[in-house]
């Protein structure tokens, strides 16, 4: 199964929610660009995940293997990180091979993993490119073309959305997600019940009241904050997975403007008196409800019809 | 008189008004309007009311279709919809991912007012660059495949297709015995 498009229809934080959220495990290939018309490739990654974490960048356009990466921090002899490049090592990623073998600490594989990491965080700041997800599974695989990259991995793994939110809160240039911000007269509403990492104040006011009633709006006011920034952890909690955004249910207040419309509408529509009812008349319509003998004929006409 | 609503919803060019223009037995009203702003980019001309389709059983049993207008302002049009249809087809154009976003609102927006059945329609599935079912219901929020609602591929543009799709909203009534006695 892959998945295909541009970052500039579909973001790379809304891609990274789609992973997490399916659990996905494969290769995410990005071609990232300065400009839209621009053939200039600024970068060629391989971002892979296990199960909706991020485990292992590959720079393919600057590339820059994890073992000389070790190397050059000087945590290897030459003599160790020549005999691990021609080792076969069992299905298990290279840092935790080492880390088994005490020849690195955790605290360096972390070290590594953040350098790893921090190349994905600068994506963040990309305006344009292309992206391709291929699912691969890390059980037996055998395809040679998608073959795991165990010698890249540190072993550490980072959950998906949690990079974006990571990256929206040190977020430089805001004009990338201007028109993904979410509009001011919408509310939030909790999509998990407890938040799955620990967030800034401003992330927590926001949590608060997301119960689907308030807009950013009032929330900028209650909170005392400006409405912009509001709408900026907003989208930060939004493309984290922890709460969604909710276009705020409509009670018109001025019944005559409304209704005028609605009759308008209605007289588009058809002129019989056997269509929608107005919200004025819903009380006493109703929906009326159907009988089991007419819904079966409803399904055995248009079997019949357009069978 | 027996009447099934059913309304048919989506955002701008998912294909609602194909769809009640292809098994309607009346000319659906045109309400079409040359589009402006965003919408211009994606296509030509848009719907402004609802699109009104009909199909008659018999003298005393009547289907009504309803497309709403793609540009949502979350106003009165919705407020009149919503408690009125039996059931709702919501349509999401498969090749288009910009629109992924807009689409999982207008889902949370119906979700929250209303219990009434729906069914999910994907339609542009033959189009180039179309995601796969499942990466459309993640991206809708639609996570747990056990409580989500059905999803099925149709084609605007063939009666049968739509046909189809209809079938299946009016199975999924019928087991959730919402507003059916
Ligand atoms: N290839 C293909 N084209 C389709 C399909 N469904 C709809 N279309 C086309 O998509 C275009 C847009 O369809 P409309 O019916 O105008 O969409 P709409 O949802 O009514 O759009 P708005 O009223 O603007 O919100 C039309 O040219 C249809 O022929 C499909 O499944 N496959
Ligand atoms: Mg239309």
């Amino acid at each position: 199964m892959t998945i295909s498009g541009f970052l500039e229809s579909f973001s790379f934080p809304e891609l990274l929610r789609l992973i997490d959220l399916g659990s996905k495990s494969g290769r995410l290939i990005l071609q990232v660009r300065s400009a839209p018309n621009n053939s200039e490739l600024l970068g060629l990654y391989h971002i892979w995940f296990r199960e909706g974490r991020l485990v292992t960048v590959i720079n393919r356009s600057n590339y820059q293997s994890l073992i000389a990466q070790i190397e050059s921090r000087g945590w290897l002899s030459q003599f160790i990180s020549q005999k691990l490049k021609h080792l076969c090592l069992p299905e298990i990623p290279l840092g935790s091979y080492l880390e088994e073998k005490k020849l690195l600490t955790e605290q360096q594989l972390d070290s590594l993993f953040q350098t790893q990491t921090a190349q994905v965080y600068q994506l963040f700041e990309v305006p344009v490119g292309c992206f391709l997800f291929h699912e691969i599974s890390f059980q037996s695989n055998s395809d040679k073309k998608r073959r795991i990259p165990w010698l890249e991995m540190t072993g550490k793994s980072i959950r998906a959305i949690e990079i974006s939110l990571n990256a929206l809160r040190l977020q430089q240039n805001w004009d990338i997600f201007a028109d993904q911000l979410p509009e001011s007269s919408y509310a939030l509403t909790k999509l998990v019940g407890q938040p799955y990492c620990k967030l800034i104040p401003l992330e927590w006011q926001l949590w608060e009241l997301a119960n689907g009633q308030i807009s950013l709006k009032a929330i900028a006011g209650k909170i005392n904050q400006p409405l912009l920034k509001v709408q900026k952890a907003a989208l930060s909690l939004i493309m984290a997975g922890l709460v969604d955004e909710m276009p705020i249910v409509y009670t018109p207040s001025s019944t005559k403007y409304t209704s005028d419309r609605v009759s308008r509408s209605l007289m588009q529509i058809s002129s019989s008196n056997t269509v929608l009812t107005t919200t004025k008349n819903r009380q006493r319509h109703q929906t009326d409800r159907l009988n089991i003998s007419f819904l079966k004929a409803v399904v055995n006409f248009l079997r019949s019809k357009f069978g | 008189m027996e009447i099934l609503k059913i309304g048919i919803t989506g955002t701008v060019g998912a294909g609602k008004t194909t769809f009640v223009r292809a098994i309607s037995e009346i000319e659906v009203v045109d309400t079409e309007r040359v589009a402006r702003d965003e919408t211009a980019l994606i296509k030509t001309t848009t719907t402004v009311a609802f699109d009104f389709g009909r199909l008659t059983l018999n003298s005393g049993q009547i289907l009504h279709l309803y497309g709403t207008p793609g540009q949502f302002r979350f106003d009165f049009m919705w407020d009149i919809l919503i408690p009125n249809v039996h059931g709702y087809v919501f349509l999401v154009d498969t090749s288009r991912p910009q629109n992924f976003r807009a689409s999982r609102r207008l889902l949370n927006y119906m979700k929250q007012k209303t219990q009434t059945p729906l069914i999910i329609g994907l339609t542009h599935t033959d189009c180039q660059g179309a995601w796969q079912p499942e990466d459309i219901a993640l991206t809708l929020g639609l996570v747990d495949s056990n409580t989500r609602p059905p999803i099925i591929k149709v084609n605007a543009t063939n009666s049968h297709s739509v046909a189809q799709c209809l079938i299946l909203l009016v199975e999924q009534l019928l087991k959730t015995d919402f507003n059916v006695i």
